[in-house]
């Protein structure tokens, strides 16, 4: 171990640099995925939209630039070897949507207002890693494998991405990247209110290669055949788990690529926020306040964990692989979203559905 | 009821545990009922204001180190067996981590065992805080912060022999010492008319860590396999508690993971029944950043002090253990400092004979103190 730094630590650097680029950007550019939901529902403008389009495009055409070189064996990802469950799918991203709603971020955002001082996001941030913990390895866990994991289709299956499911080869499987990400950029740059925005388009361009930096430092630069770590990029859920754990018990874990994320993130919002001024202790309001925080990342981390991932772990990460649990994840977040919003509006989702009906 | 059948059919560990519950449930219906708290009794105490907190804070006090004391005497106890009595401890740990404690306890308003009690009682500011205390201690039990501990605590490192006060002063001066601190207490009782419930579930605390040392030091003498002899501390068994609930389901069970729960159900019943439940969070006068900085001190500063108010102060100062203490001496003084810092009202100046200081060079008159007394 005097000879170099572990695979882990590799990785965690790596993360640590990306996660710098995603703080930044969600300081200085404004990008934030619930934001980018709801301008898919209200929206006026959809400029964070598009920044999350071109950030994906700028992905997943890297993505398939590597896997056409083969500096990275993209189906030896985290991936490619959790559990298949649409069930889960569906129940974890309507609760991590919901949950989202009731934050008022997801848990990309929350390291983010960390960043920049708020401490109910630094009370938010324990509860979403002590249950995404839980879902991993405790009491919700039972509840999942109880009640979820029936539906599951085991993890066997090794053809999860869009083009593997429709039995393309590696041609095929370019041409689709390639159609997406000309797809993507088309529309995103079609809109003049994007196209005039630098700003954005610089943080778009940040978030992609934050992504494509995770890919690169788990499946090639700490590629260790040792010490074998999972190939994986940016998601913000069970490495919260692990940051917090690595803070607890550092003596006796190793660094992993969540949790130089993790820290990374914090540290690139803390610079964003001094850069821009809007560092502030903040704490909570009132009591109703905290308790909708609790709840709320309570349900990102459970949820967050039984989809295999957050906004960002299955929004751009998972999506750049082209998953097939990438359109399921993604639509039960937004209905999850919608649910949560309609419930803080509308003084209740009962009233909301009754009416409705009415 | 046969202690050995009970070890041999469920095992020593379990019923270990199932002792720390039962002591918990003492501790938390007593602690909750009494209003325990040693923040609340160090301020009454920097403040020249000898109250009702103070009373069954030297009743607790002077009911588990007569008590102890007394078991010592009897030969029912035996140092060999208890942690603070038999391995080297830290001088400078017990003085930094109980000053770092006892300013925690003021920023937070309460010690490890009042916020675990306080949050049973649906205070939400609570169980925040001690939330963010267990991370923290256990942070600098294993964590980032472990290193910093280590550090700190080499500084002035004590053998086990010099920690054993009793080698100094035998155990019945002890009882004597431990009987004034009850005479004490009596009498501040009086004065300030505290309640009789008050004042026998002060007792019930200190019972409840005398019940602590008897049943743990009883079942290590009917078993064979070595069980530590303890009582009450909070710090370290609340890390132990969350590391449960996220880490290992399948953690052997011991005296602390009984103790949390215990309280915590204790306190909660006790509050329920006498109507005392009352759900309370964060408002702008209680601002968050205040409560987290002090419940991060107090995690680091019990884990380096070897405990936390009750842990060190009660229990290991029932035990004559010189660095606890140095670490209930210390956090006394981190609280006053802190008290006076932060949250002392002023008082108006001729009373106390201060005035403000003139400048030489002034030709006015003095001043009188500007300030305004304002109610406790």
């Amino acid at each position: 171990m005097e000879e170099g730094l572990t695979a882990g630590a590799i990785s965690a650097a790596f993360g640590f640099g990306g996660g710098l680029l995603l703080g930044l950007t969600a300081r200085l550019a404004s990008f934030c995925t619930l934001a980018a939901i709801e301008d898919l529902f209200f929206g006026h403008s959809r400029r964070r939209l598009r920044m999350w389009a071109t950030a994906l495009a700028i992905s997943m055409a890297c993505v398939a630039a590597l896997d056409a070189i083969g500096s990275v064996d993209f189906s030896r990802s985290l991936y490619h070897r959790i559990e298949l469950n649409p069930l889960a799918w569906v129940v974890g991203g309507v609760m991590f949507g919901f949950g989202m709603a009731l934050c008022g971020t997801c848990a990309y955002g929350t390291l983010a207002r960390i960043g920049g001082g708020d401490l109910r996001a630094l009370f938010g941030f324990f509860v979403l890693a002590l249950s995404a913990y839980m879902a991993v390895s405790g009491p919700t866990a039972e509840l999942r494998i109880a009640l979820i994991s029936p539906a599951s289709l085991g993890n066997s299956i090794t053809e999860r991405t869009l083009p593997d499911a429709l039995g393309l080869g590696s041609g095929g499987s370019l041409i689709i990247s390639m159609i997406a990400v000309v797809a993507l950029l088309a529309w995103s740059f079609a809109s003049p209110n994007f196209r005039a925005s630098p700003k954005h388009i610089i943080g778009a361009v940040a978030v992609g290669a934050a992504i494509v930096s995770g890919w690169i430092g788990t499946g090639w630069a700490a590629v260790d055949p040792f010490d074998p770590i999972p190939v994986s990029s940016h998601t913000y859920s069970y490495p919260l788990g692990q940051t917090l754990l690595y803070l607890m018990t550092s003596s006796n874990t190793e660094l992993q690529f969540g949790v130089g994320a993790t820290a990374g993130v914090v540290c690139g919002a803390f610079l964003g926020a001094l850069w821009k001024r809007e560092f502030r202790w903040e704490g909570a309001e009132d009591e109703k306040d905290m308790r909708r925080h609790i709840l709320g990342a309570f349900l990102m981390g459970t949820g967050g964990v039984y989809a295999g991932g957050c906004t960002i772990g299955q929004g751009l990460t998972a999506a750049s692989l082209l998953m097939i649990s990438t359109p399921v994840v993604m639509a039960s977040i937004c209905l999850g979203v919608w649910l949560g919003l309609t419930h803080l509006m509308g003084g209740g989702l009962i009233n909301a559905i009754f009416q409705r009906q009415g | 009821m046969d202690l050995t059948y009970l070890l041999e059919t469920h095992g020593d560990a379990t019923v270990v545990a199932v002792l720390g519950l039962l002591v918990g449930l003492v501790f938390g219906v007593a602690a909750q009922r009494s209003d325990f708290c040693l923040r609340a009794a160090a301020i009454e105490f920097w403040r020249g204001q000898p109250g009702s907190r103070m009373a069954v804070w030297l009743l607790v006090f002077g009911v588990a180190f007569t008590g102890t004391q007394a078991l010592f005497w009897a030969g029912a106890l035996d140092a060999g067996s208890i942690r603070q009595l038999s391995t080297p401890g830290t001088l400078s740990g017990a003085v930094i981590g109980g000053l770092m404690f006892g300013v925690g306890m003021v920023l937070a308003r309460g010690c490890a065992s009042r916020l675990l009690v306080l949050s049973a009682t649906g205070n939400g500011r609570a169980l925040v805080a001690g939330l963010v205390l267990t991370v923290a201690a256990q942070a600098s039990l294993t964590g980032v912060l472990s290193p910093l501990r280590g550090s700190l605590s080499a500084l002035a490192i004590v053998p086990a022999e010099m920690r054993d006060l009793s080698l100094l002063i035998p155990h019945w001066v002890g009882v004597l010492a431990g009987t004034c601190f009850i005479v004490s207490a009596i009498g501040l009782a009086w004065r300030t008319h505290l309640s009789l419930t008050q004042f026998v579930m002060g007792c019930g605390v200190g019972c409840a860590i005398l019940l602590g040392w008897g049943a743990t030091a009883y079942v290590a003498s009917q078993s064979f396999d070595i069980i530590p002899v303890q009582s009450i501390t909070f710090t370290g068994p609340s890390a132990d508690t969350l590391s449960v609930l996220i880490v290992q389901p399948n953690v052997t069970p011991n005296f602390g993971l009984g103790l949390v729960p215990g309280v915590f159900v204790g306190s909660f019943i006790a509050a329920i029944v006498s109507g005392t439940f009352k759900i309370q969070s964060f408002t702008q006068e209680t601002p968050l950043p205040r409560y987290l900085t002090g419940a991060v001190l107090m995690g680091f500063g019990s884990m380096l002090a070897g405990g936390c108010a009750v842990g060190a102060g009660v229990t290991g100062g029932s035990l004559m253990a010189l660095t606890a203490w140095v670490a209930l001496l210390s956090m006394w003084i981190g609280a006053g400092v802190a008290d006076t810092v932060m949250d002392r009202p002023r008082s108006t100046a001729p009373m106390s004979g201060i005035r403000q200081s003139v400048p030489e060079t002034s030709s006015g008159p003095v001043p009188a103190d500007g300030l305004v007394a304002s109610p406790n």
